[in-house]
């Protein structure tokens, strides 16, 4: 699979249209070599793609002006490849149209489905964690992966639903479908926090069941929280800072596996460019207090 | 085993149809839970759906009202024309959802205007044909020119009050016969048009493959006989405005003035 660049193991921050501006005018006055934990630009940026799927307009001109200075993460939320009518084709020809176009370092989805091509859900349902259900993803994923022409990863979700009829659990079901589909894993603590503390498990104990070689990339997002008669609901709506309980996951997990590329999500009651820049500037300080381990080259060994 | 299409059917026909249809255990945990969980999932659909019109149509939204807008959003998003759209395209048929809902023509004009607004905001780049670049030719080689519409260019004609709304804002919008909406660079830009400009540009578009020599629509538009026949005196007029908005292209060979000619 081709690998056309790589994201630098530091902190990046998702681009909002309000922060194009300031984004553009940090990133062309700095060097890369001295982005994200030293200085006031991302290391990189990530972008949902559907959101440039229009031929042309200011996004684009946006986008590629940042990109000749950062490298780019694609995150998809629609292609929708838990559908059991499978991935929509115009969906999987408009992001191949966009890859070609920016070249993404990495290109990612999620372990979720969003409805059919007929009747579209703008969220990302659970899937039952079921041998059909994993034999669907791997020959989704790998549609995906054979017309990009590249390794994806898959994003593990937040869930606040457990199917019943379950034969395994979803780490086991992220580590058997890179096995068999050759992708990586996007793994976003924040989403741990949420699915454990909505579903009764332990999130210590799934942060140090995953493979760090499978991992890619990290999200770090914060979460709103209900408190019920039964217990607190958390609600993965990226529309806060960071939890504790989230940066002490990250910190746990990167012992094992060391520095990689870290985003900081904030989708909703978007902060000012300093605040998003604080919090990524955070995951830098953090990344940075580990003994230096030798990262990335067993990542791409699953290419 | 739980089977992938039984558990997908099951989720929607809930989703779409409330509690009631959810089958007992599906999921596991207590029914509350379930309930609760099934409901954060069918509460960021209508979220995401009802903020993806709102964004699209705010001005319309303030000419209803918040509660009406609202309340037409959500009736309109339980449709199959409206949830089988890409959230960026939900509102396509809002508009004509608006139409056949009895709201007021300033109301369903707005949104019809809002629309195509944002189809110019997203549409492909192209260079816009200026006027400097056919200065100088004789008139033989400027009705061979071949002309396109910009894709981002679009018009329509609201209904009046739509026209003094967005005078407010716009310079001679207020008596203008058609609303112009153009992105010849960066910014969608909105501009009044008159009927002649209307009617070159629409016979522009409709023409094959979206493109046609000047001369030939000259003649289209003002031999005797032909429809919505322009007076001739008032095609160059009406040319040189479209030109003047960036509405239009060129598809043949017309050297820009910016081209360094040493370099051949």
């Amino acid at each position: 699979m081709k690998l056309p660049s790589k994201l630098p193991l530091m902190a990046g921050i998702g681009l909002k249209p309000e922060h194009y501006a300031s984004v553009l005018q940090s990133v062309s006055a700095s060097n890369p070599a001295r982005a994200g934990s030293h200085g006031a630009a991302p290391a990189w940026l990530e972008v949902h793609p559907q959101n440039y799927y229009g031929a042309g307009g200011p996004p684009h001109r946006w986008l590629s002006a940042i990109a000749q200075h950062r490298a780019l993460s694609f995150h998809s939320v629609g292609l929708s490849l838990g559908s059991a009518a499978g991935v929509d084709g115009d969906d999987l020809a408009a992001l191949a149209a966009l890859c070609e176009r920016y070249e993404p370092a990495m290109v990612s989805d999620h372990l979720s489905w969003s409805g059919s091509a007929s009747n579209r859900y703008p969220d990302l349902l659970p899937v039952p964690y079921t041998d059909d259900a994993l034999g669907h993803f791997v020959a989704q994923v790998s549609r995906v992966q054979d017309r990009l022409k590249r390794r994806i990863l898959i994003e593990n979700p937040s869930r606040y639903l457990a199917f019943a009829g379950d034969d395994m659990d979803e780490t086991d079901f992220l580590h058997l479908l890179c096995e068999l589909s050759g992708c990586g894993i996007l793994l976003d603590i924040n989403n741990i926090e949420v699915s454990a503390t909505n579903l009764g498990f332990e999130p210590m104990i799934m942060v140090d069941s995953i493979d760090p070689d499978l991992v890619g990339e990290i999200h770090l997002a914060g979460h709103a929280r209900e408190d019920h008669d039964d217990g607190p609901l958390l609600i993965d709506d990226h529309g806060s800072p960071v939890s504790e309980l989230t940066w002490t996951l990250f910190a746990r997990f990167l012992q094992r596996a060391g520095p990689r590329p870290v985003l900081i999500e904030w989708d909703t009651d978007v902060p000012d460019y300093a605040v998003l820049m604080d919090e990524a500037r955070k995951a830098d300080a953090v990344m940075r207090g580990l003994p230096a381990i030798p990262p990335m080259e067993s990542v791409h060994a699953h290419a | 085993m739980l089977m992938l299409e039984t558990a997908q059917g099951a989720m929607m026909r809930a989703l779409d149809w409330g509690p009631a249809e959810l089958p007992e255990g599906l999921f596991a945990g207590a029914c509350d839970r379930v309930l609760l969980g099934m409901k954060v999932h069918a509460n960021t659909i209508s979220h995401a759906r009802l903020v993806a019109l709102e964004d699209t149509f705010p001005r319309t939204r303030t000419m209803m009202g918040y509660d009406r807008f609202n309340e037409r959003s959500r009736r309109f998003t339980g449709l199959p024309g409206a949830t089988m759209q890409p959230l960026a395209r939900i509102g396509k048929y809002f508009p004509d959802f608006l139409a056949g809902g009895g709201e007021p023509d300033s109301v369903v004009g707005l949104a019809r205007f809002e629309w195509l607004w944002l189809e110019a905001y997203h549409a492909a780049e192209a260079r816009p044909l200026r006027l400097a670049a056919l200065a100088g030719m004789d008139e033989s080689a400027l009705l061979e020119v071949e002309i396109a519409a910009h894709p981002a260019a679009r018009y329509c004609r609201p209904d009046r009050d739509v026209f003094a709304l967005l005078g407010e804002q716009v310079l001679g919008l207020g008596d203008a016969d058609a609303i112009l909406i153009a992105r010849p660079d960066a910014d969608v830009l909105v501009s009044p048009a008159t009927a002649a400009m209307v009617r070159l540009l629409g016979r522009v578009k409709d023409a094959n493959e979206n493109r046609t020599a000047i001369g030939n629509l000259f003649t289209g538009l003002t031999e005797p006989g032909c429809k919505d026949r322009l007076p001739p005196d008032d095609f160059m007029p009406a040319l040189v405005a479209l030109l003047d908005a960036g509405v239009l292209q060129n598809i043949g060979s017309v050297p820009h003035r910016t081209d360094n000619r040493w370099e051949r």
